[in-house]
């Protein structure tokens, strides 16, 4: 234990002395006071009805959870009536706490249809796993359940719920849509956010104060955390291995009663608790400054301190073991750096092979496949963490509607083939370690 | 119970450098061990073979009676290598509690201990700067404290005296005394003959990878009966004539001196006779020395030139020792 003790303060000691490590620390310092400067201001809920109706025309799905949204405008013109409550000649189910209707009558069917077409095409594209293209348009005739289903994905969509659509009528140009607000902070448009303590103040008109919240701690998670401190981690700790091995420097640790192994676990295992305890602390300080501020005590994004230290943890050991071999600190970087571009250019390549977009990609498949097996999965494990996070704020049909078409993953089988990904470097850099001459 | 044992240990570099050939060593518990070779003749790769920091080719090494591969065998091992480099984020205290942690000691224990080698040292005002600011003198100094944090039963020093000053040298050595006193082995490399001949119990020649010489200093400067005879005058060339015909070998080696190779012990007695029977005044007999220095130049010439050093800057995969020699 002393051992282990004495190589981890080692290893901390070497990041603190690193500058870079600072300017990180005051990045995340910046992130958690702005999130402690944020504030709400909830919307009337028929306002939000109404924000709704009027944007009837934009579309707006998740081809790929929280990382984008596929969005399109098209003119819808209608009559909006209400919001009110409901009347017994309404015939709508009693009962339902906060039920107010809307009545909705087009001038033109045809741009309703229109918009039931391009609803259908998007869900249809997301359906295949393509990403965001412009949606088609039909000439074929769209009965009232259509109509009528097409409204209601839209409110629903907007964060009502139940959401109930009636056709009003023979001309079927009439609808009363019936909206409930089972839980108010997944309505889109319903409330206004204001930043750096009421400095800057705007409208969430597209989102809703959960999905903005889970879409911002998204951002630190994968952005900052998985993106930007990767690299600057790999950066810092890239050096640790060729510095480590210098003649004269591993001749000092050599000579002590620690085996060669004991050494270059206990040096990658503090370098991942180092990282684990910064990411720790920037996501707690991001929930708590949150909580102060806005009353919303969620912890979820703690939970994404474990997939981004597994990202760090899968790539590192490549730097780890070119950093052995050639005891180049840019050699070093760029293989870590190379190996996190190829999972991601293996896993699109994939993707695209399953939905046919390469032509002959059935001869490579397998050869994508083996790749894909073999090496870390960043991306599934950001889905991971949009996963985490939708389902901390959001009800299960909001994080659902939130996640839209993310690919479906199998969290054991991503977290645990990068897990040996990472073993398997750590296991190969100890050998090369444990064999050679110093 | 040998402190350290070297038994028929060759290593040649996957570069073909035949390091050491068969050198079969043993140093004997609370002895200070003096190892002497050229540039190149394989003092270092022996020490590292003996710490397990290189492998052998062939051949089995232990210390305290636990062979070298074990990790055990490290656990009362102190090493100051040539050429160390401390990570330069370290403070001189912090530096020696990592090490110290790494030998096992509680930094409860370690710290008291610390405090009291950096005194030893002459560092203790420098204690909490950053390494990175130390000269080469502060660093030599602060790896002997290393070296002795975990308080080791056996010491392996790769030039310990390099970088400083003869004040500290003399520090130095009374530290390495101190340590003798205290009952512990000292394995020293150092290029530095007067500081063997000062501290060292017995002394290592090694010339090519091998081991050509061994033996206390008074056994490796003692030349086979070899007599300076001083008279109270200069000796005539009759004088030295007659004591060559009488003895063997004897010259006239300056001033009132002659030097007198016998061919055994009793001669000597012959050689008082033969004087006083001729009148000749004695002012001093002693057998003859070679100094360290000759001894060493002439195994060295012995052995032969040393082979290259392997390159220190070679990369890792040119050969397997990097620049380990």
């Amino acid at each position: 234990m002393t051992v282990f003790l004495a190589l981890i303060g080692d290893v901390w000691r070497e990041a603190r002395d690193k500058r870079v490590v600072w300017v990180l620390a005051l990045f995340s310092l910046a992130i958690v006071v702005s999130f402690g400067s944020l504030s709400f201001t909830p919307v009337d809920v028929d306002a939000a009805l109404r924000g709704a109706a009027q944007r009837l025309g934009e579309l707006q799905l998740r081809p790929m959870g929280l990382r984008g949204t596929m969005s399109s405008s098209r003119p819808v013109s209608c009559t909006i009536g209400g919001p009110r409550a409901p009347t017994p000649e309404d015939d709508f189910p009693l009962g339902i706490d906060g039920l107010r209707l809307l009545d909705l009558s087009f001038d033109d069917m045809r741009q309703l249809d229109a918009l039931c077409v391009a609803r259908r095409a998007f869900q249809q594209r997301i359906e295949n796993g393509e990403a965001a293209a412009a949606p088609a348009t039909s000439t074929t005739p769209i009965g009232p359940d259509v109509h009528r289903t097409c409204l209601e994905a839209h409110f629903l969509e907007a964060g009502f719920s139940p959401v109930i659509v009636r056709s009003v009528g023979d001309a079927g140009r009439r609808f009363v849509v019936g909206a409930g607000a089972e839980h108010p902070l997944e309505l889109r448009g319903a409330c206004e956010v204001s930043w750096f303590f009421h400095s800057f103040s705007t409208t969430l008109d597209g989102t809703s104060q959960a999905e903005f919240l889970a879409q911002l701690q998204a951002g630190v998670a994968e952005r900052f955390a998985g993106f930007f401190g990767v690299l600057i981690l790999l950066g810092m700790f890239a050096s640790a291995l060729p510095d480590l091995l210098q003649k004269g420097r591993f001749d000092l640790l050599l000579a002590r009663p620690v085996g060669r192994v004991r050494l270059i676990l206990f040096k990658y295992l503090g370098a991942l608790l180092f990282v684990l305890l910064l990411w720790t602390i920037l996501f707690t300080g991001c929930c708590v400054a949150l909580g102060v501020a806005t009353g919303f005590w969620r912890f979820g994004l703690i939970g994404c301190a474990l997939t981004c230290t597994l990202v760090f943890g899968a790539i590192y050991p490549v730097t780890m073991l070119v950093g052995a071999a050639t005891r180049h600190v840019t050699l070093a970087s760029l293989a870590g750096l190379m190996a996190w571009g190829l999972e991601g250019v293996v896993r699109t390549l994939r993707t695209m092979m399953e939905h046919g977009q390469i032509g002959g990609g059935e001869r490579w498949k397998p050869l994508v496949d083996v790749a894909y097996w073999i090496l870390p999965k960043s991306s599934d494990l950001a889905v991971l963490n949009q996963s985490i996070l939708a389902r901390d704020y959001l009800s299960a049909a909001g994080a659902t509607r939130l996640m839209g078409g993310a690919v479906e993953v199998n969290w054991w089988f991503a977290g645990g083939t990068t897990a040996l990904f990472a073993a398997a470097m750590v296991a190969f850099t100890c050998v090369y370690v444990a064999r050679r001459d110093w | 119970m040998s402190a350290i044992v070297a038994s028929g240990v060759s290593k040649t570099y996957r570069n073909g450098v035949q390091a050491l050939r068969d050198v079969s060593l043993a140093v004997e518990r609370g002895e200070i061990f003096g190892l002497l070779g050229a540039n190149g003749a394989g003092k270092t790769t022996l020490v590292k073979v003996l710490l397990d920091l290189v492998r052998p080719s062939s051949g089995t090494t232990s210390l305290l009676d636990v062979s070298s591969r074990r990790t055990a065998a490290r656990r009362r091992v102190g090493y100051l290598p040539e050429d160390h480099r401390f990570p330069d984020y370290h403070t001189a205290q912090s530096a020696l509690l990592f090490y110290a942690g790494l030998s096992g000691v509680a930094p409860s224990a370690a710290r008291p201990r610390a405090e009291s080698l950096l005194s030893e040292v002459g560092l203790d005002d420098v204690a909490r700067s950053k390494v990175r600011g130390f000269s080469k003198g502060m660093k030599q100094r602060l790896g002997l404290a290393q070296a002795l944090i975990a308080e080791p039963d056996i010491l392996f020093l790769d030039e310990p005296t390099d970088g400083i000053d003869p004040v500290g040298r003399a520090q130095i050595r009374e530290m390495l005394e101190a340590q003798r006193r205290a009952g512990k082995t000292i394995f020293l490399n150092s290029h530095l003959l007067s500081e063997v001949e000062q501290l060292c119990d017995r002394v290592g020649i090694l010339s090519r990878g091998q081991l050509v010489r061994v033996g206390t200093v008074a056994e490796l400067t003692q030349t086979d009966r070899s007599l300076q005879v001083t008279l109270s005058q200069p000796p005539g060339d009759a004088l030295v004539g007659e004591l060559a015909r009488a003895f063997g070998t004897a010259r006239a080696s300056g001033g009132c001196n002659v030097d007198l190779v016998l061919e055994r012990d009793e001669q000597i007695d012959a050689v008082v006779d033969f004087l006083r029977a001729r009148g000749i005044g004695l002012r001093g007999l002693s057998s003859k020395r070679q100094s360290l220095e000759e001894v060493f130049l002439d195994s060295v010439k012995a052995g032969g030139p040393a082979p290259a050093a392997p390159d220190a800057n070679a990369s890792p995969d040119a050969n397997g020792a990097g620049a380990s020699r």
